[in-house]
């Protein structure tokens, strides 16, 4: 049931380790981008970020008693997301917040990382989406000529630039010329500061299905869906390669595909669940975005799928008359259907 | 919400177990729309927490003294009836003494009125105890709630406006998400392992603080039951009516059987008279054969719903024979032997005696019948191993209060 | 036509742009109790659903009566209730001397009639300026929202039952309590505001 000695591993264990390390490793790739257009501030909030949420997991795991182990490299890596998705104008102490509630409240009442119910970095950025939107929501210019001089938001001489997200919110569209799309390639827009740069992640998303190609489906199947809704259903009138591109790029979604959804604690088990539960979370982050109050619902589709799947799966289980435990408990079994 | 009968107890005990131990909302759930919705601030927490305390006091009161012989479901009905007529009492006094206290509580604070604590704690503990007691239990209750709901509005005005009553405390970066609902539940989840935490430290060694409304509970049924069995009755006795009498009496089907009758109607018109005769022959006959093809599947599962057919209980080995003897001519000793069944098992509950009864009083003596009484003793049987083990429990649950009783006296 | 999609449409705000249950927190005392009880879930929601349809269609017509629509916030709100007791009545009447139902069944057709979320239906539709067609939607997206949060926070309690490693400290109503609060966060994703902030 819990962590079993070193050495005495269950292979859902394993894999749970072997996924948080690799993820780890792979966030390095948006952090460079990260440090590369805004300099020691993203260094600076990805630190505090990843500090608060180690020492909160450390503080739960003493008081509980328990061995620190992967949880807390899973606490690193909550803290580390939390951050990514953050603008690089956010104050220091937001990005901190946003660590402590995902462990405080989604992570360590649930006990060890690989059996809770929600995903703690998922959590954590919709409680900063909803208490602090303006904060969140607000991405400062990419300026290269200072690249360093990242100023607070809200502050004096605070340039904000218009992430693509605003833009479709308000049906604005940018120019189709190849500036546009190269600017959307390689991150040089305003928006979260790991998630900007659509090469990196196309980087991440080869790495992710070399090193875990049994999560892959989840993303795969989100970002399918989510284009097939730009494509559609635009929100922009100046075509739907552009509203594609746009859609894409903009805010947390290929970063939430990537980081938030394949968690192997809340994914299904098998192939063709972890695909419908990809597209599903998909559809609602389109819904969200259409329809949600905020310009980004990703965070939202991934909390609203961790609720839903179990229902899907009580509701199978009924039908075929078993009484099997839920999908983070299989694991604990080395259940899954794992490449 | 209803479903424990509650042993009478001392007053210190019914005034002390609301406020930790059977703390309405935190170890309850009850009484959360107020607590999460409308506790936002110190100046609304007090405000609910007053209202509930005065509607709980006075109905509680009241049903001890009034309402205890009324049956229980008119009670429920006069509860919110009653609630409400405090309420907007209050509410009126209020707005013309104090005008503008209530600001914008005073569109959704009505809904007091149906408020969960209320009938809750009037049925578990005023229908069945002195006025003294009653008095000390709703005190008890509206403290624990109380204290729950101004520590919630105390926080989340704090963490989420920087401010207590209004006032502001401190300037910075508030957390405005906890004013919502989901900031209450938030705040409640860490109050009550807060307050888990010290009852289990206090007594540490003895059992848990235990909250069965937050785990699955298998064994109840479903609100469908009684319409299922209707129907189950309907056309049972349908079948076994068209097999002793041989006909087609449409018209003279009783009302009592509903929609199966009208569905016979309907198929009837369709089919001459001769065909419908040998058709429900034929079924009469399955059915009197069928069980023993049947598997073997509790009572309690029942599909009906889509018109099929419900499964048999579980069959014993010398409930084969009657089943083998289809007509009236065996239906007298099949009978007997039933019924002397039931007389061994007279030391079942009441409730499965009287359903057997009823199903013997209505049932035309026939293999039907027959099968109907052994679904019903398996039934029956099931029945008293559920209230065995719920005996158990209390038992078990009965000795630490008792053992807490004598402690406190 | 237009009604028909008037009727959808707010269905589906009452479902999922302003989920009763999670984002306005009606009913959830019920929604909780009820979803510990698996084989009472679909019935009792059916019931919910039932109970909120007609009080909503009820309710609103009533209101067209100009006596009616014009008077003070407190004797509209009696009305409601007196709606809800008749519809209760007839109901508990109907199951016990009809279909001969045992007391617990007629235990829960009280919690069903009589909960914040069903006294709250009529109080929005006139907020909101609900026409009848409306309203009819209003208290179906209701009863899809309260059967959607029974359903969702019986999948939860499973879930929390199959976990053993929840600390001591938060077993049973905390570690609930933390999963309905992650739930209604996901919900504000649509809302993002409430009614009482």
């Amino acid at each position: 049931m819990t962590a079993s000695s070193e050495g005495l591993r269950t292979p859902a264990e394993k894999e749970f380790r072997s996924y948080t390390v690799s993820t780890l490793l792979m966030l390095i790739a948006p952090a460079v981008m990260a440090f590369y257009y805004y300099r020691w501030r993203a260094l600076g909030l990805l630190a505090v970020s990843i500090l608060t949420a180690v020492l909160c997991d450390a503080l739960g795991t003493a008081l509980m008693r328990r061995r620190p182990g992967i949880d807390t490299v899973y606490a690193a890596l909550t803290g580390a997301m939390i951050a990514l998705l953050l603008p690089a104008s956010a104050p220091y102490w937001l990005p901190a917040a946003g660590s402590a509630f995902a462990i405080v409240a989604a992570k360590l009442p649930f006990g060890s990382a690989q059996k809770t119910p929600f995903v703690p970095a998922a959590a954590g950025i919709a409680f900063l989406c909803v208490c602090w939107p303006e904060l969140v929501f607000t991405y400062p210019a990419v300026a290269m000529e200072q690249p360093g001089q990242v100023l607070v938001t809200g502050s004096k001489d605070f340039v904000e630039g218009a992430s693509f997200a605003s833009m479709l919110r308000v049906h604005n569209s940018i120019s189709g010329n190849i500036l546009s799309y190269f600017n959307a390639v390689i991150g040089k827009v305003p928006g979260p500061m790991g998630a900007t740069c659509m090469l990196v992640m196309f980087g991440v998303a080869i790495a992710f299905f070399m090193f875990h190609s049994s999560l892959w489906l989840s993303s795969a199947g989100f970002v399918a869906v989510c284009s097939v809704c730009s494509v559609l259903f635009p929100r922009i009138l100046t075509g739907r390669k552009l509203s594609l591109t746009m859609e894409i790029s903009a805010g947390m979604l290929v970063f939430t595909a990537l980081f938030l959804l394949p968690n192997p604690a809340t994914l299904p088990k098998t192939h063709l669940q972890r695909l419908i539960y990809g597209m599903a979370a998909g559809a609602l982050c389109m819904l969200l975005r259409y329809f949600g109050a905020y310009e980004e619902g990703a965070c939202f589709a991934v909390l609203l799928m961790n609720a839903a799947w179990p229902m899907v799966e009580s509701m199978m289980r009924d039908r075929q008359g078993k009484k099997l435990p839920p999908a983070a408990s299989q694991l604990e079994n080395g259940g899954g259907t794992h490449a | 919400m209803h479903d424990k009968v509650e042993n009478r107890p001392s007053g210190r005990h019914a005034f002390r177990r609301g406020l930790l131990r059977e703390n309405p909302v935190l170890m309850q759930f009850i009484g959360l729309f107020p607590a999460v919705a409308l506790a936002a601030s110190v100046k609304s927490a007090v405000i609910v927490a007053l209202a509930a305390a005065f509607i709980l006091i006075v109905m509680e009161l009241l049903t001890t003294l009034l309402l205890k012989r009324l049956p229980f479901w008119l009670r429920i009905g006069l509860y919110v009836l009653l609630s409400y007529g405090i309420l907007a009492g209050g509410m009126t006094i209020c707005d013309r003494f104090f005008p503008n206290l209530l600001g914008p509580l005073s569109s959704y604070l009505p809904l007091l009125a149906v408020n969960s604590l209320t009938v809750y704690r009037c049925e578990t503990c005023a229908v069945q105890s002195r006025l003294r007691i009653s008095l000390l239990d709703a005190v008890g209750a509206s403290l624990g709630y109380g204290a729950v709901v101004l520590l919630l509005g105390l926080f989340r005005e704090l963490l989420g406006a920087g401010a207590i009553w209004g006032y502001p405390v401190f300037a910075g970066p508030w957390a405005t998400g906890l004013l919502m609902p989901f900031g209450g539940f938030l705040m409640l989840g860490f109050l009550a392992a807060a307050v888990k935490w010290l009852y289990n430290r206090r007594h540490q060694g003895e059992e848990e603080l235990e909250t069965p409304v937050a785990h699955v509970d298998e064994e109840e049924g479903s609100v469908m039951e009684p319409l299922l069995r209707f129907i189950q009755k309907g056309r049972s006795v349908q079948a076994a009516h068209a097999q002793h009498t041989g006909d087609q009496k449409q018209g003279s089907q009783p009302k009592a059987h509903g929609g199966s009758g009208r569905k016979m109607k309907a198929e009837n018109r369709q089919m001459p008279e001769r065909k419908q005769l040998g058709k429900k022959k034929a079924e009469a006959s399955e059915q009197a054969t069928a069980p023993q093809q049947r598997p073997a599947k509790p009572a309690m599962k029942q599909k009906a719903l889509d018109g099929k057919r419900l499964p048999t209980a579980h069959r014993k080995p010398e409930s084969s024979e009657p089943e083998q003897m289809p007509g009236s001519a065996a239906g007298s000793q099949p009978a007997k032997r039933a019924e002397k069944r039931s007389e061994k098992k007279a030391g079942r509950p009441l409730q499965a005696d009287k359903t057997a009864r009823q199903a013997r009083t209505h049932m035309p003596p026939d293999p039907i019948r027959i099968q109907q009484e052994e679904e019903l003793e398996s039934f029956a049987e099931v029945l008293a191993a559920l209230n065995r083990r719920r005996e158990e429990e209390k038992k078990a649950a009965g000795e630490p209060e008792q053992k807490e009783q004598k402690g406190e006296d | 036509m237009s009604w028909f999609v008037a009727l959808i449409v707010t269905a589906m705000y009452s479902l999922l742009l302003q989920n009763l249950i999670f984002t306005g927190g009606f009913g959830t005392s019920e929604a909780i109790r009820i979803s510990s009880k698996p084989r009472y879930v679909i019935s009792f929601a059916l019931f919910i659903s039932g109970f909120s349809i007609a009080t909503s269609l009820i309710c609103r017509a009533l209101e067209l009566i100009p006596q009616i629509g014009g008077a003070h916030t407190l004797v509209r709100l009696l009305i409601y209730i007196s709606v809800l007791f008749i519809l209760y009545s007839i109901t508990v009447l109907v199951f016990r001397y009809a279909l001969h139902a045992e007391d617990r069944i007629l235990r829960k057709i009280g919690m069903a009639a009589f909960n914040t979320l069903l006294l709250a239906i009529p109080l929005i539709n006139r907020s909101a300026a609900y026409t009848v067609g409306e309203s009819l939607g209003a208290g179906i997206g209701a009863g899809a929202a309260f059967a959607l949060a029974v359903f969702l926070i019986h999948a939860g309690i499973h879930v929390l039952d199959h976990n053993d490693c929840i600390p001591r400290a938060f077993r049973g109503t905390p570690a609930l309590f933390l999963y309905v609060s992650l739930l209604a966060l996901a919900f504000t994703g649509f809302s993002g505001h409430s009614i009482f902030v």
